[in-house]
């Protein structure tokens, strides 16, 4: 009974551990839910799809001319992403990886709002706010 | 000398009073010129020259052949001139590219906010935020291998970056929290901005139905700045907040192409709670020589901002650049941008801050507004800013190009800076008002100098139109009696020549009283009088004096003299060897409102002896003076109006003739004064204000027959010992309000004056006369800064010609005169 009841504990103490995590990977607050978060704002159907809708989303929010960036991106590649951190964290490092990432969120199910992050980072990586 | 009683008087004067100069009117002027000290500060035209020839304040501008310096433009080098670093204040960047380690910054305190992106040493560019404070606030030091300078060297920073998260979900959120913890800085410098036009947002929120701040958001967002609205609100709320204490500054965008602004720096446009302390800055180039200049915009224009909107030249100029840790000496040249104008401004602000430490942010940014150069533009519309002071702009360059000396001079809706005001009360916004130029206090020359000598190192403070307090010496507004020497008249010496010679040494006591309006009775030893508009009869009688050299002006006791008597009612009580005067005088007031007299006074005397050998006259009294003390008069901010000065007195005079032809009078008078507060004004009390006057006058009469000799010397009345309170005022602090100080100011003149003369009459025939004088004043009014001054006379009269020729003391001028009586 007892070795029963410790075995509940561990049960619902790491279904605890799961949720607390899963909650802090994606903030309540950021949702895709949310009007003012384009979550869908890039089209990952292909390669040549994604630069045009990068380069038409970027004349539409008159950013940078995003030619510089439009070439070079990494299709296939290996990813472990468990958070948005790490989704943000590996296009800080490669902003070039953008579109695998799109590939990797959509293939595993991840949350939308991990791409987001990425995409975030993405399109600070050629837009200086700096005058 | 008349014939049938019809006289013609064919004068011939020859008025040659131009030999040495006209008359010497001396006006009491406001000196404009102590306004070009600031606030509390001193003006050093070298110390600003000098630093704008060092190596870093030249280093800053790159194109050195086409392009002025844009420091010098603004003249940053003129707050050198005041001593003006930003000493004590802080700047908040919030920018990319930054660092803590450069050697520009050495000498600061640099606090910081969340995780830094930190300058890489490889670019402007890279090192952007390093670049912006080093305008902002770099260090003028040659020893870090003579780099370049900001405009405010002694400012301190506070470092964050709008690009790190900081562990937040939206960036609006970390960049309020950074905006909140600068909170003790003066200005928030934001050289970044996304290039969307405010005109464009606008259109997308109305159109899409949103709210402002789901559209900034929703902007934020498009350029990779996570954000949602309420992230966006707390930013708002505090840029909001910051404006509290200090002013929010923003480059505007660099694509010269746009037609109104961007959206970020024009912020108030969509949140008009902002539009209290916010500045966006234009960039335009400026090329040509001083005078002959081109001013060309490389950047968007004001566009909507143009009525918060100044200009700077941040084309190709320097700033710092290396990487944290790194080498910290590196400088870089020939970068252009907004970027590099908002630091210029940020930089004023740091200096203004300095200089007008209980301005609000608000006022701060009123001040650079006002006083920016929009010469070189046609205007738009005007923005007026307050109490009258309007300043013309337009959307392309706003209110112009900053400059920073103007706006440390007093700004005032008049050309004429003695508009400022003076505030007699304990706020400024009281109505207590007075207008600097037309505030001071007209001393007597009883008091000599002896007011402005006691408020030398006094200081009060005026203010501008826009409430810019300037320090001012008290004593400037203090006017010493200007009054003249004892001159001779030379037309009325010439005159009493036609007079037959006076043979009395002493007169006889005095019966016939000026002014009299009517004798109530008279009896044997009974006379009682009324007088208007002269002094009591004891006091008339106390001055009748034997002598043509003096009358009761020589004395120039403000209390006793005889244009300030109203109505008066007196009694002259005869005794066996002396006799009794009282008077009582009052001022009346007539039918038509005007006031006869502005005294009240009761006076008694004792004259004791023999009025033709010998006599001692006791004379004692009290009078009350209103709106004026012993004779000064004060105006606006110094005004005496509302006080009430009663004066007590006693005086002495002793005569005694030896002899048939031989006199000697003595006189003295002792008064000791005390003034109430007036109503509203500096001036708040005087108190026992001890005065006194001396004279000794000598007499001799037919020393060769026919021919009378005089000597005199007297010290006018002047005041000995006792005090004035005068409130001292502290410059407003920013709730406007003003702490007063009353400080008792000792009274003693730096001289004392002294007057000495003779005169003689010779009657040769009866037809012949002649008389001679000659008068020396030593220390005029009481001041040793005048130097000794002498009158001089010489007259004769020949039946019906008279000759005459004099000179002034107070302006060296001869006057010489010829006049021949026809009879017709």
């Amino acid at each position: 009974m007892l070795l029963l009841y410790k075995i509940k504990n561990k049960v619902l103490l790491s279904f605890l551990v799961i949720t607390l995590s899963s909650c802090s990977v994606i903030s309540e607050e950021l949702s895709c839910k949310l009007s003012e978060i384009e979550c869908y704002r890039f089209d990952y159907s292909s390669i040549d799809n994604f630069k045009d809708s990068v380069d038409e989303y970027s004349q539409q929010s008159g950013l940078a001319n995003p030619s510089s960036v439009l070439s070079g991106f990494t299709q296939n590649m290996e990813l472990s992403i468990n958070s948005s951190i790490d989704a943000e964290n590996l296009i800080l490092e490669s902003p070039e990886n953008i579109y695998a990432l799109g590939i990797y969120i959509k293939n595993n199910k991840k949350p939308r709002e991990w791409l987001f992050i990425g995409e975030q980072a993405f399109l600070r990586s050629w837009n200086s706010l700096s005058r | 000398m008349c014939y049938k009683n019809i006289c013609l008087i064919s004068t011939l004067s020859l008025l040659l009073a131009g030999c040495f100069g006209g008359s010497s009117g001396t006006a009491a002027a406001v000196t404009p010129s102590f306004l070009d000290s600031g606030t509390s500060l001193t003006y050093n035209s070298t110390n600003a020259s000098t630093l704008a020839a060092t190596t870093e304040f030249q280093n800053f501008n790159y194109n050195s052949t086409s392009s002025q310096n844009p420091l010098e433009v603004i003249n940053a080098h003129k707050a050198y001139g005041y001593g003006l670093t930003g000493a004590g204040k802080i700047i908040a960047i919030m920018d990319t590219g930054l660092s803590t380690t450069h050697s520009e910054f050495s000498a600061k305190t640099i606090s910081t906010f969340g995780t830094l992106d930190y300058a890489d040493g490889t670019s402007a560019n890279k090192d952007h935020g390093l670049f912006v404070a080093s305008i902002a606030a770099g260090e003028n030091d040659d020893t870090d291998g003579s780099t370049m300078q900001g405009v405010a060297p002694s400012a301190n920073l506070h470092l964050s970056s709008y690009n790190k998260i900081n562990g937040n979900s939206y960036f609006p959120t970390h960049w309020a929290n950074a905006t909140d913890n600068a909170s003790t800085a003066v200005v928030q410098n934001n050289s970044w901005g996304i290039n969307y036009q405010v005109d464009t947002l606008k259109s997308d929120i109305s159109s899409n139905g949103w709210s402002n701040d789901h559209g900034v958001a929703q902007k934020w967002n498009s350029s990779g700045y996570t954000a949602n609205a309420a992230s966006a609100t707390a930013y708002i709320t505090a840029l909001n907040n910051f404006q509290d204490h200090g002013v929010i500054v923003y480059a505007l965008s660099n694509t010269s192409s746009f037609s109104d602004a961007d959206f970020q720096a024009a912020l108030p446009e969509l949140f008009s709670q902002l539009n209290e302390a916010w500045i966006t800055a234009v960039n335009v180039e400026i090329t040509g020589s001083l005078g002959s200049e081109t001013y060309t915009r490389k950047s968007a224009p004001c566009g909507s901002t143009g009525s918060y909107c100044l200009g700077g030249d941040g084309f190709q100029v320097s700033g710092a650049k290396g990487a944290q840790n790194g080498t910290s000496s590196y400088w870089e040249t020939n970068y252009s941008g907004t970027s590099f104008v908002a630091p210029q401004i940020s930089g004023a602000v740091a200096l203004l801050s300095e200089a007008f430490p209980s301005h609000t942010p608000a006022q701060i940014t009123d001040r650079l507004l006002a006083s920016a150069d929009n010469t070189f533009f046609n205007h738009d519309a005007v923005v007026t800013f307050g109490n009258g002071v309007s300043h013309g702009y337009d959307d392309e360059f706003g209110h112009g190009i900053l400059d920073i000396y103007a706006a440390l001079q007093p700004i005032t809706s008049s050309s004429d800076n003695r508009s400022m005001s003076l505030y007699t009360g304990d706020s400024i916004n009281d109505n207590s008002s007075f207008q600097f130029g037309n505030s001071r206090l007209l001393t007597s020359s009883s008091f000599g100098d002896s007011l402005q000598r006691g408020l030398i190192s006094e200081v009060g403070y005026t203010y501008d139109d826009l409430d810019g307090g300037f320090k001012y010496d008290l004593h400037s507004h203090i006017n010493p009696s200007n009054k003249g020497a004892p001159s001779i008249s030379l037309s009325s010496e010439l005159k009493s020549l036609s007079n037959s010679l006076n043979t009395s040494l002493i007169p006889n006591h005095n019966d016939h009283f000026n002014q009299l309006a009517g004798s109530l009775s008279i009896r044997d030893d009974l006379n009682t009088s009324v007088t208007l508009g002269a002094s009591s009869t004891p006091v008339q009688s106390f001055f009748e004096l034997n002598s043509d050299l003096h009358d009761l002006s020589n004395y120039q006791t403000p209390y006793l003299e005889a244009n300030e008597g109203g109505i008066g009612v007196n009694a002259v009580y005869q005794l066996s060897n002396s006799r009794l005067l009282l008077g009582v005088t009052i001022p009346i007031e007539q039918d038509n409102g005007q006031t006869i007299g502005t005294r009240k006074s009761l006076v008694s005397s004792l004259e004791l002896g023999d009025s033709l050998s010998q006599s001692v006259t006791l004379m004692a009294g009290i009078t009350e003076d209103k709106d004026s003390l012993l004779g000064s008069q004060g105006t606006s901010a110094f005004s005496l109006e509302g006080s009430n000065s009663i004066t007590t007195f006693t005086a002495l005079k002793a005569q005694k003739q030896f002899y048939d032809n031989f006199s000697l009078t003595g006189i003295a008078t002792f008064g000791n004064t005390n003034m109430s507060s007036p109503s509203n004004s500096f001036v708040d009390s005087a108190s026992d204000v001890k005065s006194s006057s001396i004279a000794l006058i000598a007499n001799m009469k037919n020393l060769s027959k026919d021919d009378n000799l005089s000597f005199y010397v007297n010290q006018p009345n002047r005041v000995e010992n006792g005090s004035v309170a005068i409130k001292t005022s502290s410059l407003a602090d920013s709730n406007r309000n003003i702490s007063q100080t009353i400080k008792n100011i000792g009274l003693k003149s730096s001289a004392r004056q002294i007057n000495m003369g003779f005169s003689y009459r010779k009657d040769l025939s009866k037809d012949f006369a002649f008389s001679l004088k000659h008068l020396i004043t030593n220390n005029l009014n009481h001041s040793n800064a005048s130097s000794k001054l002498h009158s001089s006379y010489f007259g004769m009269d020949y039946k019906d010609l008279k000759l005459g020729i004099s000179s002034n003391p107070n302006d060296s001028s001869i006057e010489k005169q010829i006049s021949y009586a026809i009879a017709l």
